[in-house]
């Protein structure tokens, strides 16, 4: 049966517009003004700025996004590190006491410095067993790329395909094979030339960790995609690129990875 | 000194099987107007001493502001269910268990936890009376309505948890108009105080509660929190300025005696709070709507009064109310002590949902760092 109500947590925000992508392409559009959103799902934003005193006024406020499909409702939560269980939780609990329980509850992961797929979900479990008051017992140790069955179905993905490391970064690279290949190439070729002879220093190269780890690996590829974004959409965040332009269009669609990725959430909200 | 552990409150006024477990030193109670946060204080004030009549008839008038007082028996039949419209002959029974437990580390008659319950029967119906005779020597003829009567049982059982001894006791009271009988001794469970949102203003409940602070020799803690009001508060006195009616005056350091309707309404409130406090040693404090009155930012400086208080007194604490303020305050308040807090939220009458239990790092996760309302 369809699920109603969906709740998708992520773990940052090209993850989440990475997935909006893929909601798009199923007909759900994304609702921004609050009274838009079905008032059951107010308790799920913050209504004051700051929340607290202690809050310091430059954190991003947390706020999931809303999306609609005609009846069906998916709520994304953005989690990132070890706050991805405690969104969840805090998630849902705010249904609990708006009086819905979700139909459907799929969890995103990466695994970016994991060895495993299955130590990225392990990792997640085990924070999200901390979380207290929730309103019934879900258990996410599923096998990665699974949806289960149940009340409610339970989905858990690693990407970018539940078997490599990586992150969604992988999924924008393949992508961009196909859309933006050139424009791919030399952004390679810029952040490659550029950490060899642009004269940076220590310093200047900390966030790439040491040569050949995987830390390494993977913020190249992050500088790769904010290339190849920062040529797209200047002077944005690389979700902007992401809504904008092509990463998601024509043969990108039919890569097994993406296509792998759009079946679970097929299998997720039915 | 033992406190609640548990309430099952089975029925009473529009509430049925409405479960609280694992309660906690503080308690929230929020959700929607109607969903009965009010009438779960009445409970506990009940279950606190089902035994006395006059509990009974206090606590429901908590409602009310003395001048517009329901009568007696109105005010009684209403704290027992109604499926239809009050008639002649109604019959109800209210019904609540709990278990009670000493707090850890202290000196108590209580060997554990103990069950306790009771269920109160009330029965109304209407005296009849002869008519006397229109002319002197002839037979009284035909009955007439001589007004109405209430008869209440309570059954008090309670007994070690696990343990098949219990002790029971039946109380029976008549009431015909605003007098009542009881047979025998009156046992208190727990002393209690109960705070309504309106009792800051009736005078003649602040006065009352104010005498027995004073008889108590509770003054010294009642004028402290004053004091986070209005600094230059250091005295509170029961005065009949030009030998009229006695009235409460609060001295101000180069003020003066000051009468207390000349404060503003959240002194009032402040005084409520502090004198029902110091009253509640070792027992229960409730308090209704505790924003009533108080500017969001007096809040944490009251809740701090109030939750040290309570530690030092052994009371344990019951709030309601529909602010975020208040709910921050109360957290903010309670320090690294974050398990004792507890909310519970209502659900809306009618549905089918139990009360939702989020215990104190619950509370703190939703508020302080996702920003979410818990109302």
């Amino acid at each position: 049966m369809a699920a109603n109500t969906i709740f998708l947590l992520v773990e940052g925000p090209h993850d989440a517009e990475f997935m909006a992508r893929l909601l798009n392409l199923r007909g759900f559009k994304q609702r921004k003004r609050v009274s838009d959103i079905e008032p059951r799902f107010h308790k799920m934003f913050p209504r004051v700025y700051p929340q607290t005193d202690s809050t310091p006024l430059t954190d991003r406020h947390p706020v999931p996004a809303f999306y609609q499909n005609a009846g069906q409702w998916l709520v994304m939560l953005v989690g990132g590190g070890s706050k991805s269980a405690v969104t969840l939780g805090a998630a849902l609990r705010s249904g609990r006491l708006a009086g819905f329980a979700p139909d459907a509850v799929g969890v995103i992961l990466d695994q970016d410095l994991d060895a495993t797929p299955e130590e990225a979900r392990d990792r997640f479990t085990a924070e999200f067993t901390k979380e207290k008051d929730l309103p019934s017992p879900l258990d996410f140790k599923l096998t990665p790329g699974s949806v289960v069955t149940g009340k409610p179905r339970l989905g858990l993905y690693v990407l970018p395909d539940n078997q490599n490391m990586g992150t969604v970064e992988d999924l924008l690279l393949d992508c961009a094979d196909q859309n933006y290949s050139a424009l791919k190439s030399r952004a390679m070729n810029y952040r490659d030339d550029a950490l060899n002879n642009a004269g940076l220093n220590a310093d200047d190269l900390e966030e790439y960790g040491t040569t050949g780890g995987q830390k390494n690996v993977s913020k190249r590829k992050k500088a790769w995609v904010s290339a190849m974004g920062a040529i797209l959409v200047p002077s944005a965040a690389i979700q902007n690129s992401i809504r904008l332009n092509r990463w998601l269009e024509g043969t990108a669609l039919e890569l097994g990875r993406v296509k792998a990725l759009r079946k679970f959430l097929d299998d997720l909200i039915l | 000194m033992p406190y609640w552990k548990s309430l099952h409150i089975e029925r009473f006024r529009r509430l049925e099987n409405l479960r609280l477990d694992e309660l906690g030193s503080v308690n929230l109670l929020v959700g929607k107007n109607n969903s009965g946060k009010t009438s779960v204080l009445e409970a506990l004030a009940v279950a606190c001493q089902p035994s006395s009549p006059i509990n009974w008839i206090n606590t429901a008038w908590e409602r009310e502001v003395k001048s517009a007082r329901t009568p007696v028996l109105e005010v009684l039949n209403w704290m027992f269910p109604h499926t239809s419209p009050r008639q002649n002959g109604f019959e109800g029974s209210v019904v609540i268990s709990g278990v009670l437990t000493p707090s850890i580390g202290e000196q108590t008659t209580l060997l554990g936890p103990e069950q306790v319950r009771f269920q109160a029967e009330y029965r109304e119906f209407q005296e009849l009376a002869l008519r006397p005779a229109e002319t002197p020597g002839d037979e009284a003829s035909a009955e007439e309505p001589a007004g109405y009567v209430g008869t209440m049982k309570v059954r008090v059982v309670h007994g070690a948890v696990g343990s098949p001894a219990v002790t029971e006791r039946l109380h029976s009271f008549e009431f015909r108009g605003e007098k009542f009988s009881v047979d025998g001794e009156l046992p208190v469970l727990l002393p209690h105080q109960f705070v309504s949102a309106v009792s800051h203003r009736t005078n003649q409940q602040l006065l009352t509660t104010l005498d027995q602070v004073l008889e108590e020799r509770r003054k010294p803690q009642v004028i402290e929190l004053l004091r986070r009001f209005a600094s230059d508060v250091d005295d509170i006195e029961i005065r009949s300025p030009l030998g009229r009616r006695a009235v409460i005056h609060l001295h101000h350091q180069g003020l003066g005696h000051v009468p207390l309707a000349m404060e503003g309404d959240g002194m009032r409130r402040a005084l409520a709070f502090a004198s029902a406090a110091a009253l509640a040693t070792g027992g229960v404090l409730l308090l209704d709507e505790v924003e009533t009155a108080l500017h969001p930012e007096a809040l944490a400086g009251m809740f701090r009064f109030l939750i040290e208080t309570c530690r030092e007194t052994q009371v344990q604490l019951f709030v309601t109310t529909h602010s975020l303020e208040a709910v921050d305050a109360m957290l903010s308040s309670v320090g690294e002590d974050v398990d004792g807090l507890v909310a519970y939220h209502l659900p809306p009458r009618g549905t089918s949902l139990s009360a939702y239990r989020l215990g104190g790092e619950s509370i703190r996760s939703m508020r302080t760092d996702n920003g979410l309302d818990l109302r």
